[in-house]
């Protein structure tokens, strides 16, 4: 019952985070874009914003890619790049001790590069997300991911304590 | 009971006499010419009845249609021949008979990126000589991507070259310091037009033409010379544009498509100062070249445009009265394949390219003639 209790308390602390990097990312990139279109003399209009932002929140869910021979979305190649960070990072925490929030934090940093790394290899060096285009873009992007695994971290911890408190009351 | 399989009866034979209707109806038929070329491009048409094919793999070929035979050019300059690039577009100068220059598009490597360049050559017996290159185009990019690479001869003997956004670089299309995203127009040499636009910036390069562009792929002009470019939309936002010297047509700013991600590139499809498309398609059907048609050959599609498609696979002839599409009938479905080309050659017959990506040499010429001849 414990380890059921502890399962489900890290993938709760899983899905918040990787929602909220999702949005993140999302939210980063419709900014990138309204801003340069900003630069180009536009009017952006707070509705105009909150439109363009919501839009993408919806886009995410459009499929990017097909991978054996399942549709992807924005949302699944970032939970799937996130799970294998933070999955990665616990199996190299089992060996060497390192300090659990920023090990989780620079998996998240990683995971998220390494989505613009593998789009990269896949389509001929093509960057699907382009506000990830510049170093600036990118760094951002990157750092989303970084507070995406620091968050992860902080919700894993506290779920644990919850269970071992429950566990020895 | 009784009266069921009564109307069924009715039904069938009506259906049966209807089908045999429509299939008979068509007005011309499609003859495969020639398959086996490998992920042709383009295809341009010799004085003496031949064509000129380029294989996107870096081949310039020549089909002899009355012996049904295939001869590769030799001394074609090296390409890179990587993704969307290689040997492109090739045309014969307006004066061909007299000069024997073909130009060619093409993607190289340079130390500075990958980019489009454009060369002329003399054709000499399957063979190019004095191969020349005249223009290099300031658009160098990692990818391999969105050259454009369509090349036309307008009435005044000038070139232009329809160069793409590389993909990654889509914003630079509307700054005219570079020739990302822009139509190019130069004379046959590679000087420069006195008669280029004149735009308001200080660093704006001169044989820019007009600016604003994605991946145009098509680019013709009709029997009074006005010029037509279609291109290549993101996820949707495939245009067909009429091209007029010195002005904006709006990629990235305003669009009609959104990006492979799901995300907006631009909440806005207009703006004033930027031009919008006479049509647009979502979603897209990756245009890939078009042609006018004038020949008497088939009198009821005399006037129209055919333009090809690539996704999945069809021509579209647009009726255009006063620079706008009044109907858009979607034709060659049958064919079943990617439709990199079509062209009007000087009998009157369609002759289409199909570029069998995915199964090399698969690629096909295909003529499409009367169906009472």
């Amino acid at each position: 019952m414990y380890l059921i209790k502890l399962f489900f308390s890290l993938l709760l602390a899983f899905i918040f985070s990787a929602i909220l990097t999702s949005f993140f990312i999302l939210f980063q990139n419709t900014i990138w874009n309204i801003f340069w279109l900003k630069t180009q003399g536009f009017d952006i209009s707070f509705v105009v914003l909150v439109d363009s932002l919501l839009h993408d929140l919806r886009g995410g869910l459009s499929p990017i890619l097909i991978q054996w021979g399942i549709p992807i979305n924005m949302y699944g190649v970032i939970f799937i790049a996130l799970f294998f960070g933070y999955f990665l990072t616990a199996i190299i925490r089992l060996i060497i001790p390192i300090n659990s929030m920023f090990s989780y934090g620079f998996a998240g940093f990683a995971s998220v590069y390494g989505i613009i790394f593998y789009t990269k290899m896949t389509f001929d060096g093509i960057v699907l997300i382009s506000s990830a285009r510049q170093l600036m873009g990118l760094l951002i992007f990157c750092l989303i991911g970084f507070f995406g695994g620091i968050i992860f971290n902080q919700l894993k911890e506290f779920f644990l304590k919850v269970q071992i408190y429950e566990k020895n009351n | 009971m009784k009266k069921i399989i009564k109307y069924s009866l009715i039904f069938t034979i009506f259906f049966s006499l209807s089908y045999s209707v429509n299939a008979n109806d068509k007005i011309y038929k499609l003859e495969t010419l020639y398959e086996g070329l490998d992920m042709p491009w383009d295809i341009d048409f010799l004085p003496n009845g031949d064509f000129l094919v380029s294989e996107l793999t870096g081949n310039l070929k020549i089909y002899n249609p009355s012996l049904k035979k295939i001869i590769t050019v030799t001394n074609v300059p090296s390409v890179l021949a990587r993704s969307q690039g290689g040997l492109s577009d090739v045309e014969l100068h307006p004066d061909f008979e007299l000069n024997n220059l073909i130009y060619l598009s093409y993607s190289i490597k340079t130390k500075e990126g990958n980019t489009l360049q454009v060369s002329r050559a003399k054709l000499h017996e399957n063979n190019l000589i004095d191969i020349e290159t005249i223009h290099t185009a300031q658009a160098f990019r990692k990818t391999s991507a969105h050259y454009g690479a369509r090349l036309l001869f307008l009435d005044d003997n000038t070139l232009l070259i329809s160069s793409g956004d590389g993909f990654n670089h889509r914003e630079k299309a509307q700054e005219l310091d570079n020739h990302f995203g822009k139509i190019l127009r130069i004379n046959d040499d590679g000087s420069i037009p006195s008669d280029n636009p004149i735009f308001k910036r200080d660093n704006a390069l001169k044989d820019i033409f007009t600016y604003g562009h994605r991946n145009q792929q098509g680019l013709t002009k009709d029997i009074n010379g006005l010029i037509y470019s279609h291109e290549h939309g993101p996820k949707g936002g495939d245009e067909l544009n009429i091209i007029y010297p010195g002005l904006n047509y709006g990629w990235p700013a305003i669009t009609y498509g959104i990006d492979y991600s799901g995300s907006i590139i631009s909440p806005f499809n207009k703006k004033e100062g930027m031009e919008q498309p006479i049509k647009y398609w979502t979603p897209s059907i990756a245009l890939s070249d078009m042609t006018f048609y004038y020949s008497d050959l088939f009198p009821e599609w005399y006037g129209n445009l055919f333009i090809s498609a690539l996704s999945p696979g069809d021509v579209r002839r647009l009726v255009i009265k006063d620079n706008k599409v009044v109907s858009e009938e979607i034709m060659f479905k049958e064919i079943n394949s990617r439709i990199r080309s079509i062209k009007s050659s000087k009998n009157g017959n369609l002759i289409i390219l199909t570029d069998g990506r995915g199964k090399k040499n698969s690629g096909k010429i295909i003529k499409v003639s009367p169906n009472n001849l």
